[in-house]
């Protein structure tokens, strides 16, 4: 089904399979797009500290199995440079390790919903789990986002699926690459997502720019992409705890 | 009527002037009485509905628990002396019993000592039960490792809200002086103090007993006052009271510099702003407006006489103030300066004209008719239309503007009655002692300001450019008044220079915490515990106090007991086993994986940003690798981290000899263990913790007087005042865990939002109420429509200059518009007026007589309100000039436009203006 079929079905379809199969199909091309095999880029994330002090941290960061396993390596400021944090299982398994002692540390097990270091992220918003298996999908219409027109899917999540009680998502109609999630909880809305700079990477389309506006007590982080690739092959090595210790 | 009135007042003025006079000082000596019973409210919250709810319950609470409103005395300095000077105020500020019951500065040691276990959260109790098993120092330091480990690095929430940050820097805090400790031991031997060891046990167990940051440079006592916040004049009079003795006690101690904070501090400094600012800019108004009334009409008497007469109108309006609203405001405080500014005006006009019609030959009797039927209309007009503008501000939510409407309505009706009634006594009087002391006749002379004439008469003839010219600068200032912003840091407007303030910033910087708190009060304790758990998970918050902090639930409770059964079940049957040479080793590597873990946390605080837990860490391990080179955190601060670490020092230390290391450390063993057995075992009561057994001091701050609420305290992480979004999302959250929170932040949102409402209401009511007045006083809408030209664009032009001067609106300049709108009014009503006592044709002579009064009434107001500069209270500062400039924008708005206006009336109806 190409996307002027699904356009067709969405503007003139009013039963619900054609719905059904307009929402299956956006989900699904959202999902190609964004759950890619394997990745490898340098990342600026920017915190504010407790003191109110803007901080920015660099790191490389690898993924690969769609996700489901990512490594930070901090590579800035110095302060930091070199330690790595390890996410596995989407997220429900945290490790750390600093060279500063040469030891790694279970950080966290059942962590998904738990915030990344100092940001506004959860683990679970980095995951990046299937939105066809961890929500059911309903496609509310659609709106432009920065004058881009864009689908606007309402997504409950599965019990396998995210902490949040729903989800709102914009996705472009053309590239299927999301430009703004709104989180919420028990009906309040927590969180928003908006990415921007979307380039074309190695075949795949990207938001280069994301920030987490955290609405419910402020502040914000920032998550630049400096560099990215797509379909590198990274060996299953690289994500253990073993391969941390490793310069 | 009216003119039947103004003649009989002329009459009144000419045939028994002494009889008025005498009348207005009797009115002036009662109503001089009444305004002396005036009280001063400063604080924004007097402007708030006193209906509110929200306002209802803060003052309930501050009634009913006087630790709502402590007095928080801070001070900075090197630790030692801060603790020092600490002991010595704190027994003198005690000692005044007449303000303060108690002052808190140091941890409520028996209570802790008795209890501190049981206050532990259970998952804290399983993690570090294990430091009690064996009090040897080799495996007593492994436990302590075990439990850090399992406490911080296992757990990558552990430091993720304040007060788990909290909980992180007092166990480091134990950790680095228990260090600190051991290694003097490992360096001096058997020359240690044995207080040294049994001090480090109690820091280990109950952190620091004083208030004290977590830089040791900055500490706090609160005192708890016998009175309440809304008790102002208490309220001042302890605040000066306990600053001098701070400053006395503080002059002992080099390094300590001291001063009061919060709440009521900032109340004090208000106080005294404003009653120095009320003083000031009134005679600086005062001064500047009669110097030009001297410089206008040349001559002396006259302005005095003026001034006399303004004088009268302000006592009179105190006087009403007093009857009617009982005390001042922020707003209403400064209407002696309003009325200056306003109320001069009559006596100008009045002035004016009589002047005028003297210099023209009248006699006193007719000067006095003439000027009374041709200027008293327009003042009583004008008048009237000022005050209705004042008085339709009455329909306000807020108590600040409803007053103020009151406040300036009666006085500007007050100074209208005083110049119409008064004045024309006084000017007549005057007139006859100087025609019997000169024996001659007395020349009144007249100044001219023939230039507005002029240009009102080249305006009129080219009405098409002058009013498309006009409607280009009004489109350009509309988009600019469009674009005004709201500035909603209430610090703003406090004075400029406040220690009270100073402290406040300095005390959010060292303790994350400010005294801009939010308060509720509970009908039990497991209410105030649901809401300071919720509280407590917000990243927003610095610090929550309540009850529930003393009395956990039966359940905690219950859970918590079998672990200090298990706690002391080891230490009542634990002993002791020196330490030998050989373990030394064993004992070093539990000191580097200590180092370790620390490091560790380190790095995890500062990728986590949690600066306070990063900086402690490096306390004890040195300034990190990077650390030094990287600029951005040197700019940081890394100043307070030593550049050694602590462990390495000792490591190094105890390597010279391990021999005698083992002994130093042994008997450091024989100092630190019985005392940290016996506070760790007293620390295991399982007696029940409840509301009745807790100690007094406890219950009183948290506990209302009939024991029947209970009292939530939380403070916000960062200042609300700085950041819009910040103080918009804490109040909102506040709200949402619960909406009976109250406090200042919540009241200065809410009010924030019912001023703006107020102010558009007003706005367009005054707009409505002035028209309906002058179709009434005209008995012509379309003249009644030409007034309200200039005065509508004036308000736009204000607005617009406001925005491109860079300024923003704020609570107590937003009422400038209405006010404006009122005030704005007079320069139209006094040039119409005059145009149609003229008739058509005479633009020149109406602009040049009364465009003279208008000028001078404008220059007048404009220096009354431009004298709220000079207000070290910065909100009357941000008044001042926007009414400054509104005064100025409507006058300029009347000389342009008007002439333009009428000029292309008078060609519509085909008139010749020249006839």
């Amino acid at each position: 089904m190409n996307k002027w079929s699904v356009l067709l079905m969405v503007f003139l379809g009013t039963t619900a399979t054609a719905e059904e199969l307009a929402v299956a199909e956006i989900v699904r091309r959202i999902d190609a797009t964004e759950r890619l095999a394997a990745s490898e880029g340098l990342v600026e994330q920017t915190i504010i500290t407790s003191g109110g002090k803007k901080r920015t941290l660099k790191a490389k960061t690898y993924s690969r199995d769609r996700n489901d396993k990512q490594l930070m390596i901090y590579t800035a400021p110095r302060r930091v440079k070199g330690d790595k944090i390890l996410m596995l299982n989407e997220g429900d398994d945290i490790w750390f390790y600093t060279p500063k002692t040469d030891r790694v540390r279970h950080l966290a097990s059942h962590a998904r919903r738990r915030k990344v270091q100092g940001s506004d992220f959860a683990y679970e918003d980095m995951a990046g789990g299937s939105i066809e298996e961890d929500y059911v999908c309903k496609l509310l219409g659609e709106e432009e986002i920065d004058e881009i027109a864009c689908y606007q899917l309402e997504l409950i999540p599965t019990e396998s699926g995210p902490h949040y009680s729903k989800l709102i998502l914009w996705a472009e109609k053309e590239k299927f690459v999301t430009r703004r999630i709104d989180y919420y909880e028990e009906g309040e809305l927590l969180k928003r997502l908006i990415t921007s700079d979307v380039r074309r990477i190695d075949g795949h389309w990207y938001p280069m720019e994301m920030v987490m506006r955290n609405l419910q007590e402020g502040g914000e982080t920032a998550m630049k992409t400096v560099e990215m690739r797509f379909d590198v092959k990274l060996g299953d090595g690289l994500f253990t705890t073993q391969a941390m210790k490793r310069r | 009527m009216k003119e039947r009135f103004l003649i009989a007042v002329a009459g009144w003025a000419e045939r028994r002037s002494g009889q008025v006079l005498l009348g207005a000082l009797v009115v002036t000596l009662v109503m001089g009485w009444l305004m002396g019973q005036l009280e001063l409210q400063m604080h924004f919250k007097n402007l708030m509905p006193q209906d509110h709810p929200m306002v209802q319950e803060f003052n309930r609470v501050v009634d009913d628990f006087s630790t709502a409103s402590m007095i928080i005395v801070a001070a900075t300095g090197e630790e030692a002396e801060l603790k020092q000077f600490a002991d010595e105020l704190a027994p003198l500020i005690e000692g005044m019993t007449e303000y303060v019951q108690r002052v808190e500065y140091r941890q409520e040691r028996e209570f802790f000592l008795e209890h501190g276990f049981a206050l532990q959260k259970e998952k804290d109790l399983r993690d570090s039960r294990g430091i009690f098993r064996d009090l040897s120092l080799l495996p007593w330091l492994a436990a302590l490792n075990d439990s850090f480990e399992k406490t911080y690095v296992d757990d990558e929430e552990s430091i993720a809200t304040k007060e788990k940050e909290n909980k992180a820097i007092a166990q480091l805090d134990g950790i680095g002086h228990w260090l600190r400790t051991v290694e003097r031991y490992a360096v001096e031997g058997e020359s240690v103090d044995p207080r040294a060891a049994e001090e480090a046990a109690e820091r280990f167990l109950l952190g620091d007993e004083y208030l004290i940051s977590q830089d040791k440079d900055m500490i706090l006592l609160f005192a708890q006052p016998t009175f309440t916040l809304n008790e102002i004049d208490r309220v001042v009079a302890a605040e000066d009271s306990i600053d001098a003795v701070i400053h006395r006690v503080a002059g002992k101690y080099p390094s300590v510099e001291a001063g009061t904070t919060g709440t009521m501090a900032l109340a004090r400094d208000e106080m005294v702003a404003a009653n120095a600012d009320a003083y000031t800019t009134s005679l600086i108004a005062f001064l500047l407006i009669i110097a030009l009334f001297i410089l206008s009409f040349r001559m002396w008497v006259a302005p005095l006489l003026a001034g006399i007469c303004l004088l009268l109108g302000i006592i009179w309006a105190g006087g009403i103030a007093a009857l009617t609203v009982g005390s001042l405001n922020i707003m209403t405080s400064m209407f002696a300066v309003i009325l200056i500014g306003l109320g001069i005006d009559f006596s100008i006009h009045v002035i004016s004209g009589y002047t005028e019609n003297r210099a023209a030959g009248r006699d006193i009797g007719g000067a006095l008719r003439q000027t009374l039927l041709k200027s008293g209309n327009g003042v009583i007009t004008g008048g009237i239309t000022t005050a209705c503008a004042f008085f339709t501000l009455t329909v306000s939510e807020t108590a600040g503007m409803r007053e103020f409407g009151i406040v300036a309505g009666s006085g500007v009706v007050c100074c209208m009655l005083a110049a119409v009634i008064v004045l024309p006594a006084m000017l007549a009087g005057r007139d006859r002692l100087l025609s019997r002391w000169r024996r001659e006749k007395h020349r009144v002379r007249s100044m001219q300001f023939g230039f507005l004439g002029s240009a009102a008469d080249g305006l009129g003839r080219r009405p098409g450019l002058a009013i498309g010219g006009g409607s280009v600068v009004t489109a350009l200032l509309l988009y600019a008044a469009l674009q005004i912003s709201f500035d909603y840091n209430y610090l703003n407007m406090e004075p400029l220079g406040l220690t009270s303030i100073e402290l406040q910033d300095r005390m959010e910087e060292e303790f994350d915490v400010t005294p801009d708190f939010v308060l509720l009060t509970s009908s039990s304790v497991e209410d105030a515990r649901r809401v300071a758990e919720e509280a407590k998970d917000l990243k927003m918050v610095g610090m929550v106090t309540s009850i529930s902090d003393y009395v956990p639930s039966r359940e905690e409770q219950e859970r918590r007991a079998v672990y200090l059964k298990e706690i002391r079940g080891f230490l009542e049957s634990g002993e002791v086993g020196m330490l030998t040479e050989g373990e030394m080793g064993a004992l070093v590597d539990e000191l580097w994986r200590l180092e370790d873990n620390v490091v560790e946390l380190a790095q995890l605080a500062f990728l986590g940003g949690q600066e306070k837990v990063d900086e402690k860490c490096r306390e004890i391990v040195g300034v990190l690798e990077g650390a030094e080179e990287d600029a951005e955190v040197a700019a940081e601060g890394g100043g307070d981290a030593e550049t050694v670490s602590m462990v390495a020092r000792l490591v190094e230390k105890l390597e010279i000899d391990r021999g005698a290391a083992a002994r130093n450390l042994n008997r450091f063993q024989d100092h630190f263990e019985p005392p940290f057995r016996r506070m760790a075992l007293g620390m295991t009561s399982a007696e029940p913790l409840t509301v009745e057994n807790l100690p007094e001091n406890i219950r009183d701050q948290f506990v209302s007087r009939d024991g029947s609420k209970f009292l939530v305290t939380v403070y916000p992480k960062e200042g609300v005042w700085k950041n819009l979004e910040f103080l918009d999302l804490f109040t909102r959250r506040m709200r949402e865990i619960d909406e009976r929170f109250t406090g200042i932040p919540s009241i200065f949102y809410v009010l924030m939002d019912i001023i703006a409402e107020d102010g558009k209401v007003a706005a367009l009511l005054t707009v409505g109420v002035v028209f309906c007045l002058l179709v009434w006083d005209f008995r012509d809408a379309r003249l009644a429509l030409l007034a309200m030209v200039p005065l509508v664009v004036g308000a736009v032009w204000m607005v617009g200059v406001m925005q491109i001067s860079g300024l923003q609106l704020t609570l107590l300049n937003v009422i400038g518009v209405p006010l404006i709108l009122g005030i704005g009014i007079d320069d139209g009503v006094h040039l119409l007026h005059r145009y149609r006592a003229e008739g058509a044709g005479k633009i020149e002579t109406v602009f040049t007589s009364t465009g003279k009064a208008v000028l001078l009434t404008s220059l007048t107001t404009m220096l009354a309100f431009g004298s709220l500069v000079f207000a070290t209270y910065r909100g009357l500062g941000s008044m001042g000039i926007a009414l400054f400039i509104g005064v100025g924008t409507c006058f300029l708005t009347s000389v342009l436009l008007l002439p333009p206006l009428l000029g292309w009336l008078e060609r519509g109806e085909g008139g010749d203006k020249n006839e």
